[in-house]
């Protein structure tokens, strides 16, 4: 006998992990809560039926999805992390010692507190550094109440299903931008070009309205649908910026000048469909 | 589907490493390590809750009086009047359950080594053992099954053995012996009944089954093999009645019916006059395979595979 975790994100497309053992299994008041030992990928953290993050494969996302607007800022002083409860972000954040604050508007106190017990072994405990700041609540009123306030951005949320489907509209990213501070950037977690082309376009048509430079970029992540996952820069500095940014104190597992530039270099069919 | 929602977990049970059933896992309601084994009950959707032991889907709440009836009531119509009636293993209490139909039934004993399965089982499964641990009647021993029959005097008109697969690591390993049985056969009283759970009766998988029967009779005077199809098991699933009293093979049904009627609740969902002369006979490929086979397990060779084995 053998225990799978089938992820049935698209009605036409599943992928599977196997399990070794399940650590925790919890509905809490959003969301149904999975965290299992799987065989190949060490721990995984599913929300709602979809796999978030595993040990062995999150710090593609994590590194891509923080260092490239924090190298295009240079100096980051505040950043807002959006959703990002599992503490990944935060980590890579908190690697810069420019940054004076980090604020991580979760909506569910249950995934950091979930994610800190299992996931110590690969991100430590961000939240008992002084700069982490957390809040419960939804980013939407947050990012009302502060107009051009954070250096970056970064939109670290599940997929545009339920509670999420409005971090992925054309009003979040008006928020988001507004509450940018002057030449800050932001990057968000924007699907998967075979699977999502139409709602990537639809975003990036947003973002391109807001600022001058936004583009989209992409990473390896086996986990995810499709082997990977992209996302959006959104800022009116350029992302090249970053390439010419020494890296922070610390450790990078997949970043690194080569990857930084390839990761904006798209495939010829979704490149003509983005940007023409 | 009986769930919108996609299951949170599928369980694949290798019925050979070319054959896979998957089951459908829509919530866990319990896993955890025992002192002996590894054990899960789930949510398992269309077929209700199930309940797996190291690794062996065990038994489902929606096809478990298939199993628990074609195990239990054979035995007790061959005696025609159970009064004491042993269980050796028999975690989910299903099994008891089937001997307290039998309106003369005094004493029944379970045994089973790992209290927190049963405990699991009394709390999480009630639509198997429905109450049958609270009837009077009713003794739970939480001991080893060899070590009971060694003390046990002859005494007991029906003996079920269900007990986990003799997976090699897992507690029933030696328990499907022809010492064990000669044990089970000194615990009898004149006139009374063996009954094995015996292993998957599919055509690749059949070999434990077959050499099971020729063991039982290196021991009893009479053992017969038959089997019912569960659907949740995936293989056809063997039993073996053994006793040094005839078996009939060929049972006429309204007897048989008639017999149910004056001793029994009459509480079946699938078992009749019909049904056990159907169950008593087996198609030839298996009958030749019983003829020809010489092997008897013992001690110093006991069975040491698993009939569900990973591949690699």
């Amino acid at each position: 006998m053998s225990i799978w975790f089938t992820e049935e994100l698209h009605p036409y497309y599943r992928k599977g992990l196997r399990v070794k053992q399940i650590l925790a299994d919890e509905q809490t008041q959003f969301q149904h809560v999975q965290l299992v030992e799987t065989e190949f990928f060490g721990r995984a953290m599913i929300l709602d039926g979809i796999i978030q993050l595993t040990e062995r494969d999150n710090m593609g996302y994590h590194e891509m999805i923080v260092h490239v607007p924090m190298l295009a800022v240079g100096q980051p002083k505040r950043v807002l992390i959006v959703g990002g409860g599992d503490g990944g972000s935060l980590q890579q954040v908190l690697r810069y010692p420019s940054v004076e604050e980090a604020v991580v508007c979760e909506l569910d106190r249950r995934v950091v507190e979930l994610s800190r017990e299992y996931f110590a072994a690969s991100f430590g405990d961000p939240w008992s550094d002084p700069r982490a700041k957390l809040l419960v609540r939804d980013a939407f009123g947050y990012l009302e109440e502060n107009p051009a306030q954070f250096d970056v951005i970064i939109s670290d949320t599940t997929d545009p299903i339920g509670m999420a489907e409005r971090l992925f509209s054309d009003e979040f990213y008006k928020l988001m931008v507004r509450a940018l501070a002057p030449r800050g950037a932001a990057a968000t977690q924007c699907e998967q070009p075979f699977f999502d082309t139409d709602l990537i376009k639809q975003i990036y048509q947003s973002a391109k309205a807001l600022v001058k430079n936004p583009a989209y970029y992409y990473a390896n992540i086996p986990t995810y649908p499709g082997g990977g996952i992209g996302f959006m820069y959104v800022s009116d500095t350029p992302w090249e910026n970053g390439l010419k940014t020494p890296y922070p104190p610390g450790v990078n597992q997949y970043l690194n000048p080569e990857i930084h530039k390839a990761a904006f270099a798209l495939p010829e069919f979704f490149r003509k469909e983005l940007y023409g | 589907m009986s769930q919108a929602k996609p299951p949170i977990y599928w369980i694949s049970d290798y019925l050979t490493p070319d054959d896979v059933l998957n089951h459908a896992v829509h919530k866990v309601i319990l896993h955890k390590h025992t002192q002996y084994q590894e054990m899960w009950i789930v949510d398992c959707g269309t077929y209700g809750k199930g309940l797996i032991l190291d690794g062996i889907w065990q038994s489902s709440t929606g096809d478990d009086f298939l199993y628990h009836e074609a195990l239990v009531q054979p035995a007790c119509v061959h005696h025609g009047d159970p009064k004491r009636g042993l269980v050796l293993g028999g975690g989910e209490g299903a099994t008891i359950r089937e001997l307290l139909k039998w309106k003369n039934m005094e004493r029944v004993v379970m045994v089973d080594l790992d209290r927190e399965v049963v405990e699991a089982c009394k709390e999480h499964l009630p639509e198997m053992h429905q109450g049958a641990f609270d009837d009077p009647r009713v003794e739970l021993v939480i001991q080893d099954a060899v070590a009971y029959l060694d003390a046990t005097p002859a005494e007991w008109d029906v003996i079920i053995s269900d007990l986990t697969d003799p997976i090699e690591h897992g507690p029933s390993f030696k328990l499907f012996t022809k010492e064990y049985f000669a044990k089970a056969q000194k615990a009898l009283r004149p006139g009374g009944y063996f009954l094995l759970q015996a292993g998957p009766v599919s055509p690749p998988s059949m070999a434990m089954h077959i050499r099971l029967v020729s063991t039982l009779k290196a021991v009893f005077k009479y053992a017969h093999s038959y089997h019912i199809h569960v659907p949740m098991l995936g293989h056809p699933w063997g039993f073996i009645l053994a006793s040094d009293s005839p078996i009939n093979t060929r049972p006429v049904p309204e007897e048989v019916d008639k017999l149910l009627a004056e001793k029994t609740n009459g509480k079946f969902k699938m078992f009749d006059g019909v049904t056990l002369l159907g169950l008593m006979n087996s198609p030839k490929h298996i009958r030749e395979a019983i003829a020809k086979e010489t092997t008897v397990y013992t001690l110093e060779h006991p069975p040491v595979f698993s009939t569900q084995e990973l591949p690699h």
